[in-house]
């Protein structure tokens, strides 16, 4: 278990998000896709916030103050922020998904073009 | 670092959450049936909750447990309940192979990248400089003076934090550099929750004829 191979689980649930976000008809389905790149991207974080100081990005040598250790949960700060971003995203996103059902009676994304030009 | 961490235990319950947290994101965007779906991102998420424990962020794995499986999850559910569409089925929109290969080579490079780049980490800082690894770790004991001293009397001064380093009692740490470090971004992420709640609410909202 190293930073190597918590970034490795990262990327592929990342990768794997990706695709249902671009590949799937149905909003809600590439709404849960979106999420799960959210949690690939929460993982990230709290892994680089277990695993390195964010001074050492730009103090080479490494001052050991009580501020550059506290700093070190600053990755997991990002990712308080990052969940609450999703929970405001995923309520809009389930709104705006209703909301076009009870227009159109439907939710596929293929479907929803009339702003095509 | 302490406790079980760094033993074989940790490594295979880390293969094991991240293998399950894959399997079950796999079945998301493969399974046709929508809430079936739903129910593996549950799981998707439960797993993940279980990499951040292990990664030592407890306080981000209840929060996890509590905001994601707890009211994201069930959000979605009821999402997929109230839409009469969705037994039509967890379709593919024609795009996969372009979405695939697009999918596929993120994952390349994020994973080539993750392997050359070079990291110190902290656990090499630990074994190389002293005062470091005691600063992590809480294991710091004598030498007043030197620098991880200073770490230690920090960690002192909160009651539970005291001997066990930054990461044992992080959710106090963490408080504190929301409302002091991080505030405003702490208040815009706030007026955002409440901007968003106000939006669903409003774009729910049943029009009356006039």
């Amino acid at each position: 278990m190293s930073l190597e191979n918590v970034l490795l689980v990262s990327g592929i649930l990342f990768a794997i998000g990706l695709y249902g976000s671009l590949a799937k008809r149905s909003a809600i389905v590439v709404l849960m896709s979106i999420e799960i790149m959210f949690n690939a991207v929460n993982v990230a974080a709290i892994g680089f916030s277990r695993y390195t100081l964010p001074q050492q990005l730009t103090r080479s040598p490494l001052e050991v103050t009580a501020d550059a250790v506290h700093a070190a949960l600053t990755g997991q700060l990002f990712a308080v922020f990052v969940i609450t971003v999703a929970a405001a995203e995923v309520a809009l996103g389930l709104a705006l998904v209703i909301a076009v059902y009870r227009s159109r009676q439907t939710v596929e994304v293929t479907d929803l073009n009339s702003m095509r030009g | 670092m302490s406790g079980v961490e760094g033993s074989n235990i940790t490594d295979i319950a880390f293969w094991i959450a991240s293998a399950v947290a894959i399997a079950a994101a796999l079945l998301v965007v493969t399974l046709r049936d929508v809430f079936r779906a739903a129910l593996f991102l549950a799981l998707s998420f439960l797993a993940v909750a279980g990499i951040f424990v292990l990664l030592r962020a407890e306080f981000l794995a209840v929060v996890q447990v509590l905001i994601y499986v707890g009211a994201i999850s069930v959000l979605v559910i009821f999402a997929i309940m109230l839409v009469r569409d969705v037994p039509g089925g967890n379709t593919d929109n024609g795009m996969y192979a372009i979405a695939g290969t697009i999918a596929a080579l993120f994952a390349a490079a994020v994973i080539f990248t993750a392997f050359n780049a070079n990291f110190t980490d902290i656990d090499s800082l630990a074994a190389g400089n002293a005062d470091a690894g005691a600063a992590l770790t809480g294991t710091y004991t004598e030498g007043e003076g030197r620098p991880g001293f200073e770490v230690l009397r920090a960690a002192e001064r909160d009651e539970a934090g005291a001997r066990s380093g930054v990461f044992a009692n992080s959710t106090g740490a963490i408080g504190r550099l929301l409302i002091r470090d991080f505030v405003l971004p702490f208040e815009a992420v706030s007026i955002v929750l409440l901007a968003a709640m106000i939006g669903a609410l409003a774009l729910i909202r049943e029009r009356r004829a006039p």
